[in-house]
Parts: structure tokens; C-alpha cells; sequence
């Protein structure tokens, strides 16, 4: 992987492609909306879709979202699941890499923009840092109301009562709400938002968080937004309150105790161990241990 | 005819930074923010031009109010707005975004608010005005502001004032408001609740 990141580094940007490989005329396009976005907190603005030169559902929208915002001093880091090193982050932060010669890293602190695939870092984010999601399905309510047509009316007339009842559902089949991912939030007490599909682990850390929150389905062709200190809580009952996934073990490689596990099998007679899914932590949290026994 | 200014030096890298800018200064509201990659297309304020030059293309309607300047000087920037942007001009009610100085008497509801099932087809108010030392104090909280913020708008015309305090629509609609002095922008989007301090 060096290797390739070497290669890359030295890779001039192609004199074919505009900056950031948009034109400019859809980085308007695309900043217009991303300024709706964060002018209604949640809602979703319809964009322009470009075509990106990667299928959907690899991150088309938040491709889309950095090449319009992605200048050369920006610092980028790019996360898959928490991993820095997994196949969609490599891949589009070398693509950035060559489309805006600029800085990558892997260090959140380091980071100006971190564009991200269903995980919000474990380090606290800090204000001035931009993060980018992407989004398969941006609206929360279209597996309970298939016509965007009649989601947008819900919208509009702030009728989210079908949530509730989905969740409630839920503690009918199941005695708690099964819903663990793209767990359904309100926003600045009024849109019903999607977070992405980000473990409910992450929900709180997306309340009143000093970064801004860039949200972007390429497919869908939705932006949406969440300003820095804004309030953002996830749906729950007073006898079911909202709380968040733990585990009986701590990380396995750092030994964390509070961040997000990932479970991986080792053999077939049912060995298993759990890591951290955010790379970067568990590598800063070993070396902390390595500082310490040294 | 009039003699056409230059727009951006670079254009990419600097419509790059005069937008994170503007996204920081909408994003937060309440802080002033700095756009030096323009001087200014006459009679336009530096923060002005660049926020038009940065955002406007041929999909937005541009409003110009005419006590911007005098015929002569908006014939000019309308020419440049033409060439740099190639933005149509449009009476205020079809603005996408609208241009007005801080002190006239503006008629605010003759601006698209949005509707509800379309909040984002409002109207942009860039509001030209006088500095951020002096006139009344304003207290901002919402969306953006960790507890509160402090600003001064300089010197605005009743309407203004009155709609900053008490905005005849509820979010979702409502305006969102650049204010320019200079080479800094304020920005006060329609989330933010703005009391005489």
C-alpha cells in the first residue's frame, strides 16, 4: 500500500480534469445546495447528480460533495467503516490525491475534511473540521412510505408519526427497538434525518457537535446538513429510551473499553475477537500503551 | 457598452475559497468572515461581488435593487454580472438571490420565502451595509452558535431591522441573509433568532 500511495503522491494531477474533477458549473450547483442544506438543518436538497467515475453506492455523492468543497490546503482523510486502509477509502483518497494535489492523511486530529463511510471517528471531532458522509438512502421514511411525492407532504407537514410507530414495532417483535444503524434523528426540533448508515454507537456524538455534517446520496441526488452546536437527538419512547451498543469484551488489539467493536471470526469452532472498528484510534491507543511500558 | 472589469484571478482556486468561507459564515452564524480574492465590481462592496461571482451562474435570477447606485454605475455592473456570472436579472419577486443596500426601505415580502414542501427555493438577501462596529447590538443563538454570539449590522433601514427580529415566516421558510461591508460577511441564515441585545 506505500507503494501505491507513493506512486500517487508523485502522480500529476491530469491536465484534461478541472480541479477537483467537476467543472466548475456543478461545483456551483452543488455549493448552492450544500448552503440550503445547512440554511434548514436535515432537510434534503435536491441536486444535480454528475456522473462520477465510480459506480453508485460507492460513495458517488460524497465524492461529489468534496470535489465541490476540497481546496489545496485542505488536509483529507477518507474512512471506510472506521478503516483508513480498506479498499473505498484507498481508493478515493487517491483520487483526490491526484484531482486536487493535496495532503492526505489518516490522523483525525490532522484532518481538515474527512469523508467518511458509516462511522464518525472515535477522536472528538473539533470545530472547523468538515465531515463528509455518504448515503445509500437518504430519506428516513422511504421503507415506510415508498413515493417521495407523499415522503415530501410527511416532510412538510412534520407528520413523522409512521417513525414512531416503526420503532414501536420493534419493541412489539423484539422487546427493545432492533434498530442499530441509521437509527432515525430529529434535527434542530424539526427534520426527520437519516444519519447515514452509522452505527447508533455514533448517534450522540452527531448532538451539538462543534464540526460541520455534510450528508450526500449520489443515487438518491440528496444533500443535507447539520451546522456545527446543533441539536440533533434520536428517537425513542420515555419507557425505551434511546441507548447505545455495548460490549462484554474490550478491544482485543488496544484494549478499549469505549469505542465501536467490530467482531471478527478466527476459526470455525466459534473463535472470535472483537477490534476497534476505527483504525486510527486503535493504532494512537496502542502506542499510548507502547509509551507507557516503555 | 461599458468597459468590463476583471473577475477572479484564478478562478477555480478562488470561487474554492470565497465558498468555504461563505460556508463557514452560513454554517456559523454570526461570525464575520474575510473574501480578499476581488475587488469589487463598482458600485458592488468587495464581499458583494465575490459572493455573486462565487455562487451565481445562468440557473440563478440575480435582483438588483436600484438604489444600489446610479443608472450609469448599474448598467456597468449589470454588465459584468452578465459576463462573469451570466446571471439573468429579474424583478425581486423571482430573486434567487437579491442585492439591496442596508438602509433603503426593502419590501421584504416581495422575496420567494420557499414553500413547505420546498424550503430551499428561497431568496438569498445580500444585504449591503455600512460596517459591523456600529448600529444596534444584536444577540444571535441557534443552529451554529455554541451558547450566543454578538454582532453589529451597522446602520439597517426599519424593514431590515424589523425582519431580523421578527421574520414573518416560521422556519422552515423564511430568508437567508448575507450582510457585506467591505471585504467581510456576516451571514444570518432563517434558523438563527436574532434579539436587541
Amino acid at each position: 500500500m506505500s507503494n501505491f500511495s507513493a506512486c500517487l503522491a508523485q502522480a500529476k494531477q491530469p491536465s484534461h480534469y478541472n480541479f477537483g474533477y467537476l467543472d466548475e458549473q456543478s461545483k456551483r450547483m452543488i455549493r448552492r445546495a450544500i448552503i440550503k442544506g445547512v440554511c434548514i438543518p436535515g432537510y434534503q436538497v435536491a441536486f444535480g447528480g454528475r456522473e462520477m467515475p465510480m459506480p453508485y453506492g460507492w460513495g458517488t455523492g460524497g465524492i461529489m460533495l468534496s470535489a465541490a468543497i476540497l481546496g489545496q490546503q485542505d488536509v483529507f482523510k477518507v474512512i471506510d467503516q472506521g478503516a483508513d486502509d480498506t479498499t473505498n477509502a484507498v481508493s478515493i483518497r487517491a483520487f483526490f490525491q491526484q484531482m486536487c494535489q493535496l495532503e492526505t492523511t489518516t490522523q483525525t486530529a490532522k484532518a481538515s475534511v474527512i469523508q467518511t463511510r458509516h462511522r464518525i471517528p472515535e477522536q472528538p471531532l473539533r470545530h472547523g473540521q468538515i465531515m463528509v458522509y455518504q448515503v445509500p438512502i437518504p430519506e428516513p421514511l422511504r421503507f415506510i412510505e415508498p413515493r417521495e411525492t407523499e415522503t415530501q407532504k410527511m416532510h412538510g407537514l412534520e407528520e413523522y408519526g409512521a417513525m414512531h410507530v416503526k420503532l414501536y414495532e420493534d419493541i412489539v417483535q423484539y422487546g427493545y427497538i432492533a434498530t442499530s444503524y441509521a437509527y432515525p434523528v430529529r434535527v434542530n426540533h424539526r427534520y426527520l434525518m437519516d444519519p447515514s448508515p452509522i452505527p447508533k454507537f455514533d448517534n450522540p456524538k452527531l448532538n451539538r457537535n462543534p464540526a460541520l455534517m455534510l450528508f450526500a446520496a449520489g443515487r438518491e441526488k440528496r444533500i443535507y446538513c447539520v451546522p456545527p452546536y446543533t441539536q440533533v437527538v434520536s428517537l425513542d419512547f420515555e419507557d425505551h429510551p434511546f441507548a447505545v451498543q455495548q460490549w462484554s469484551q474490550p478491544c482485543k488489539l488496544c484494549g478499549s473499553q469505549d469505542s465501536f467493536l467490530d467482531e471478527v471470526l478466527l476459526d470455525d469452532q466459534g473463535g472470535r475477537m472483537f477490534v476497534c472498528s476505527d483504525t486510527d484510534y486503535c493504532q494512537r491507543q496502542q502506542e499510548k500503551q507502547h509509551e507507557c511500558s516503555a | 457598452m461599458q468597459a468590463i472589469t476583471s473577475g477572479f484571478a484564478q478562478g477555480v482556486a478562488d470561487s474554492q475559497f470565497c465558498f468555504r468561507h461563505i460556508l463557514t459564515a452560513m454554517s456559523e452564524p454570526g461570525t464575520v468572515c474575510q473574501l480578499n480574492k476581488h475587488p469589487g465590481f463598482m458600485p458592488l462592496h468587495a464581499a458583494t461581488s465575490q459572493v455573486l461571482l462565487t455562487l451565481c451562474d445562468q440557473d440563478t435570477g440575480i435582483y438588483l435593487s436600484a438604489n444600489l447606485a446610479n443608472e450609469a454605475e448599474l448598467a456597468a455592473l449589470t454588465d459584468n454580472l452578465a459576463f462573469h456570472c451570466q446571471a439573468p436579472l429579474v424583478v425581486a419577486e423571482q430573486a434567487d438571490f437579491a442585492v439591496v443596500d442596508g438602509q433603503e426601505e426593502v419590501a421584504m415580502s416581495s422575496f420567494k420565502a420557499g414553500t413547505h414542501l420546498l424550503p430551499e427555493t428561497n431568496c438569498t438577501l445580500v444585504i449591503q451595509t455600512n460596517g459591523f462596529h456600529h448600529g444596534p447590538l444584536y444577540r444571535l443563538t441557534g443552529p451554529g452558535i455554541e451558547h450566543h454570539k454578538h454582532v453589529q449590522l451597522g446602520y439597517l433601514s426599519p424593514t431590515i431591522t424589523e425582519h431580523l427580529i421578527a421574520p414573518k415566516q416560521a422556519f422552515p421558510l423564511g430568508l437567508d441573509l448575507i450582510f457585506c461591508a467591505g471585504e467581510d460577511i456576516i451571514a444570518i441564515p432563517r434558523t438563527t433568532k436574532v434579539e436587541l441585545s
